[in-house]
């Protein structure tokens, strides 16, 4: 770019004279009085100057009026010839056109202009005005060249210039996906006014007045790339009014965005400002083909057509290089506060949708509002209540007044919408009917009544059965009530079923949650693949979204389960949202409850007398008497979760006390899970393997709730009575329950005779017996202790003494005192009674097994009733048979205990069962010598008893090396050399004592030898009345005694 | 009279009506009856069962059999020489057992063997159990019924 005053020329000579050259010297501050010398100068060349006001030349277009740039022609000094401008262009140069102060444009004639040497002494003004923009800068040249003469010129002056033109475009509002169309250039001339100008001059563009919720679009303003490309100045576009084409001063009726989409509609919502008036850019930013967009939207209303003008200029330069015209107008607009009418319930109080209508700016005209579609909405005047708004035909006219406040309606549907968006309100501005301004096109709002719901299912009532659900009514007023999961997920599940919403094309989402109150996080979620609670399975995060697609199968399950206990009822539950929506679609209460602490007591009827039962094969009873269980093994079988069987929840034992008298039977189950099925398997095993327990002898009984199975303990499975549970139960009182598998019940009854049997032996004499099982049933004809068992008959079951009786063996097992049986076949006979002789060592396994029986139960009568028909009373029987009889014994024993009042413990069980004087006691005499050498008390009282049964002498036996050897004659009898010859001498020397007789002596000889280890043979023929010996035999010698004190 | 065939222990067909076949099972339980079988050669079946030692008013049942049956019996009882098992065998167990007495009563001559329970004596047993069967046969009643859970 050349200087504004380009070439201004050398100092030198010229023509003008020294006085004005001193002058003009002296004018510069020479010193006054200098002395002048007239000499003749080199003369002094003239320079040509161009001076340009500005470079650039803003390219006019026919709407706009750019300032035309002055360009002033001179010379540097007076001058009298002329000089030529020329014009140096080429293809790019574009073209710039100049004009004289009076608008004439210059003519050049071969690019040449010739000036006189006066338009140039005096300096020569021309105009620039920009026709075609330069391509490059710089590109468009003017030289002024003086004439050459005698006085000599300077070099041509140049200016370069540079024809710029820009471009601003505008296009209405669209409506996306539609391209922005930008409007027209405007004509040469100003178009009539009808039709309607439509360039963006004489046209311009409607915007509309944004409104709150900032649905009106914006309009577009392009600044096209400025050309030439390479201008790298400051733009400027700037708001200003319009007056009868003219632009004025700025305003404000439009607000400048970067961005078409209003910020606070964008996803995510942004921040924005509106950009200020005017706004400087760098034309750079505008430099690609596209150029920079603008967009506008109405901040208030025009108050005539074409008010407002962007103008497009350059900063310091040249404001209206382009520009644009709009209108601002109002707008219709409808608002909602969501699109989406969720379809009411009866269960639930939901808001109705709240549309208002209004226009978006000052408006005089009226607005109609009006309806299409078929969907179901609704709208009524008021949020509550209220008359429903007719919409039908015309629809509704609102006033400019309404349309100014906003006119508010409010949205319901009773019924969803068939398809997405089947109803739509359009609001219609109607402006008055001379003189007013263009509106806003139409503002509609589709809406859609969008129908969820979450449901809640009832407990299954048997697996694979899908449940019943909870009302709808219910599920509010009354709630889903759950279980705390235990740790071994004995609780059930909730299964919630969110129904897929209608209409099917619904795009939303929705959400599941558990309900904000509840901050004890008392329910947690599943997915619809975890009914079934097991490890390592893990709640779903809150909230659970649920798509589209997700119901692309149907309805949605999901499963509930209770974390943590309820305060109150329905304290916790799940809300169903309709996302962005709705809060609050739908929900379902819930409680969650402790499991169930139940209790009971377990027993039988017992319609049996243990003493008075009825003769054989008679099955009288007696009114019922209940017998509660103690101690025994129960399993509390549940119906699990998905199960079909019921299965082990819980073992317990039930209550035991330690006497017979204290309560027991009872039982309790902790956190009994609610199921839908549960039973008791009541197993005969007394707790910690003490005490008693039931076993099979043999695989007796193979029933589903009943099994007797060999070396297994016996059982009997029954349904509890689940009537009394439900939902809400945390406390449950079974009651009495009974067991009324007879069968069973007899076996119970066993279990508790021997329960019996043992607390009251612990009681009068503090022995804790060991486990003694009952093994059931024996074969053969008789019950009969084996080890640390009693196998019992049938028929015994009930026999509340038989049972105490083989206890009682099976305590005198525990305590060492079972002698050597020889069987019941004294004098080879296989009766065995009370009163029938037995050996000694028969008789007493036998008395000492029924006294304790009796003494247990304080009963002088023992009865055998239900395999027989015996009856012993050992108060009255008074069995004198002597120490071969049991009934003998037991007699005496009763007598010690119940006539002279010898204690229990001290005296007939010291004597039983200590051991400090002998290992084993054998035979009743040994009890008679144990207790004597014990020092116990009552030793009298016992020798009278014994006395009164005939045991006052008896026979003691020499065997062993103590033998007699039977010998022949001559050989006689020989203490000394312990041999006999006849029984007749061994009865002489041994058997005479207090009376006895030579029979009994014989039945002594004959029995002990023939039954006994040790016992000589005897010759064929013998007899208990007629013992043959053998000669040489060594044989077992009876040696009659009497007890004494 | 069936065609009862050639007889064992050198009975004619003329004896075997004094033939006396008894089995009895005396309870280990104090003062409990026996229960007992008795089948005659003629054919003629007997249970009595004692309520207590010494009923004097024992439930009684009575049946027949066809002599071949008789027959057949005696002839296991040939078969395992029944003459010459012992008199007695001792109980094994820890108790004193149930006694079960065999007794057949021939013309001239008879034969009691005891067994002590719960010792199991096989040629015992199954002269038992066939004197059970034949009893069954003619009292089918017995057998269903708690009669011969004594034995």
């Amino acid at each position: 770019m050349s200087g504004t005053n380009a070439n201004i020329g050398g100092a030198g000579f010229d023509s003008v004279a020294g006085g004005l050259l001193a002058e003009g010297l002296l004018a510069k501050g020479q010193p006054a009085g200098a002395v002048v010398h007239r000499q003749r100068a080199a003369p002094v060349a003239v320079n040509p100057t161009i001076t340009a006001a500005r470079t650039v030349v803003l390219v006019k277009h026919t709407h706009t009026t750019p300032a035309r740039v002055k360009i002033t022609l001179k010379t540097s000094r007076h001058f009298t010839r002329a000089g030529t401008l020329s014009r140096v262009v080429t293809p790019t140069s574009g073209e710039i056109k100049l004009f004289d102060k009076g608008g004439a444009e210059i003519v050049f004639t071969n690019s040449e202009r010739t000036f006189t040497a006066k338009e140039l002494s005096v300096g020569f003004d021309l105009f620039a005005e920009g026709v075609k923009a330069s391509g490059n800068l710089d590109d468009f040249t003017l030289r002024l060249t003086l004439a050459p003469g005698p006085t000599p010129v300077g070099p041509p002056a140049e200016v370069k210039l540079t024809a710029v033109e820009l471009t601003l475009d505008v296009s209405p509002p669209r409506t996306p996906p539609a391209p922005f169309a930008p409007l027209p250039q405007p004509p040469a001339a100003k178009p009539p006014a009808n039709p309607p100008p439509k360039d963006k001059w004489f046209g311009g563009a409607v915007v509309s007045v944004q409104d709150a919720g900032n649905n009106q679009p914006r309009a577009q303003l392009v600044v096209r790339q400025v050309k030439p490309s390479g201008f790298a100045g400051k733009l400027v576009l700037r708001q200003a009014g319009v007056v009868n084409d003219k632009v004025t001063s700025a305003v404000n009726r439009a607000k400048l965005f970067a961005d078409e989409v209003p910020g606070p509609k964008r996803k995510p919502p942004a921040k924005e400002s509106p950009q200020p008036n005017p706004f400087v850019f760098d034309a750079a930013s505008a430099n690609s083909p596209a150029g920079r967009q603008f967009f506008v939207e109405g901040a208030s209303a025009s108050s005539a057509l074409r008010d407002v003008a962007f103008q497009l200029g350059i900063q310091n330069v040249e404001n209206d290089g382009d520009r644009v015209a709009l209108t601002v107008v109002a707008a219709p607009v409808l608002a909602a506060d969501s699109p989406v009418v969720v379809v009411k319930k009866a269960h639930l109080k939901l808001k109705r949708r709240l549309i208002t209508a209004r226009a978006s700016g000052a408006f005089g005209g009226t607005g109609k509002l009006t309806r299409s579609g078929a969907g179901p909405i609704r709208l009524f005047d008021k949020a509550d209540g209220g008359k429903e708004v007719d919409l039908s035909g015309a629809g509704r006219t609102l006033t400019a007044n309404e349309l100014s406040n906003g006119l508010q309606l409010f949205a319901e549907s009773v019924l969803p919408s068939g398809k997405s968006e089947d109803y739509q309100l359009t609001l219609t501005l109607v402006p008055k009917p001379t003189g007013g301004l263009p509106v806003g096109a139409p503002a509609t709002l589709k809406m859609t009544a969008v129908e969820v719901a979450l449901d809640v299912a009832q407990k299954r009532t048997a697996p694979g059965v899908d449940p019943p659900l909870l009302s709808a009514e219910d599920k509010i007023k009354k709630g889903r009530f759950l279980r705390v999961q235990d740790a071994k997920f004995n609780s059930a599940r909730a299964m919630l079923i969110v129904r897929k919403p209608k209409p099917g094309d619904f795009k939303g989402e929705l959400e599941v949650a558990r309900l904000k109150s509840d901050t004890k996080k008392q329910v947690r979620l599943f997915k619809g693949t975890e009914e079934i609670a097991a490890a390592g399975q893990t709640p779903l995060t809150e909230p659970v979204t649920l798509k589209p697609a997700d119901f692309a199968a149907g309805d949605v399950k999901l499963f509930a389960e209770g974390a943590v206990k309820s305060s109150t009822e329905r304290e916790t539950g799940f809300t169903l949202a309709v996302k962005d929506v709705e809060p609050e679609a739908d929900k379902v209460l819930m409680t969650v409850r402790a499991n169930v602490k139940a209790k009971g007591k377990l027993f039988w009827n017992r319609t049996w007398e243990y003493n008075t039962a009825p003769k054989l094969p008679a099955t009288a009873s007696i009114p019922a008497v209940k017998e509660f269980l103690p101690g025994a093994k129960v399993e509390v079988r549940i119906q699990r979760p998905g199960a079909a069987d019921l299965t082990v929840f819980q073992t317990i034992t039930t209550k035991d006390g330690a006497k017979v008298t204290d309560p027991h039977g009872a039982f309790e189950i902790v956190d009994l899970p609610e199921t839908p099925k549960a039973a008791l398997r009541v197993l005969l095993e007394y707790r910690d393997a003490k005490v008693v327990n039931v076993q099979g002898e043999s695989d007796h009984i193979a029933q589903a709730d009943f099994e007797v199975k060999k070396d297994k303990v016996v059982f009997h499975q029954f349904d509890l009575d689940l009537s009394k549970l439900n939902e809400k139960t945390v406390e449950l009182d079974f009651g009495e329950v009974e067991i009324k598998k007879a069968k069973f019940a007899e076996m119970c009854d066993a279990y508790k005779s021997i329960w019996f049997g043992h607390h009251k032996l612990k009681e009068l004499t503090g022995f804790d017996a060991d486990l003694c099982t009952i093994r059931f049933p024996a074969t053969g004809a008789v019950s009969f202790q084996r080890g640390a068992a009693v196998v019992i008959l049938d028929g015994d079951l009930k026999d509340r003494d038989v049972l105490l009786h083989e206890y009682g063996h099976f305590v005198a097992a525990k305590i060492g005192n079972i002698p050597n049986h020889p069987e019941y076949l004294y004098n080879d006979t296989p009766k065995h009674g009370r009163d029938t002789k037995e050996h000694y060592e028969a008789a007493w396994l036998e008395g000492p097994a029924t006294f304790l029986a009796c003494a247990l139960q304080n009963d002088a009568i023992y009865h055998d009733g239900y395999d027989a028909n015996v009856t012993f009373n050992l108060g009255t029987d008074n069995t004198t048979v002597g120490p071969h009889a049991e009934g003998s014994i037991q007699e005496a024993f009763w007598r010690m205990l119940k006539v002279h009042k010898l204690d229990f413990k001290t005296g007939y069980w010291k004597a039983f069962t200590d051991k400090s004087k002998r290992a084993k006691i054998n035979n009743v005499f040994e009890f008679f010598d144990n207790w004597k050498d014990l020092k116990l008390a009552g030793l009298n009282l016992v020798l009278e008893s014994f006395k009164r049964f005939n045991m006052e002498f008896g026979y003691k036996y020499l065997s062993g090396a103590d033998r007699f050897k039977a010998v022949a004659p001559p050989k006689t009898f020989s203490e000394a050399a312990k041999e006999f010859r006849t029984i007749d001498e061994l009865f002489n020397h041994f058997g005479t004592l207090g009376g006895g007789t030579l029979a009994d002596y014989k039945e002594e000889f004959y029995n002990r030898n023939k039954f006994f280890a040790g016992g000589g043979a005897m010759d064929t023929g013998s007899s208990h009345t007629n013992p043959k010996v053998v000669v040489n035999n060594f044989y077992i010698i009876p040696q009659r005694f009497q007890v004494k004190v | 009279m069936d065609e009862v065939g050639p007889l064992p222990f050198g009975l004619s067909s003329e004896e075997l009506g004094q033939v006396r076949i008894t089995y009895t099972s005396h309870s280990a339980k104090t003062g409990v009856g026996k229960s007992q079988v008795v089948i005659t050669g003629a054919g003629q079946v007997r249970l009595l069962e004692e309520a207590f030692l010494d009923d004097p008013n024992p439930q009684t049942a009575e049946g027949e059999v066809p002599p071949p049956v008789v027959a057949r019996l005696l002839d296991l009882m040939q078969e395992v020489d029944f003459f010459a098992l012992e008199e007695l065998y001792r109980g094994e167990g820890e108790a004193p057992g149930a006694v079960h007495v065999i007794e057949l009563t021939l013309p001239g001559r008879s034969k009691k063997v005891m067994v002590s329970q719960p010792t199991t004596v096989v040629p015992f047993e199954r002269v038992a159990g066939a004197i059970k069967l034949s009893a069954g046969l003619g009292l089918p009643a017995a057998l269903q019924q708690r009669f011969f859970q004594r034995f």
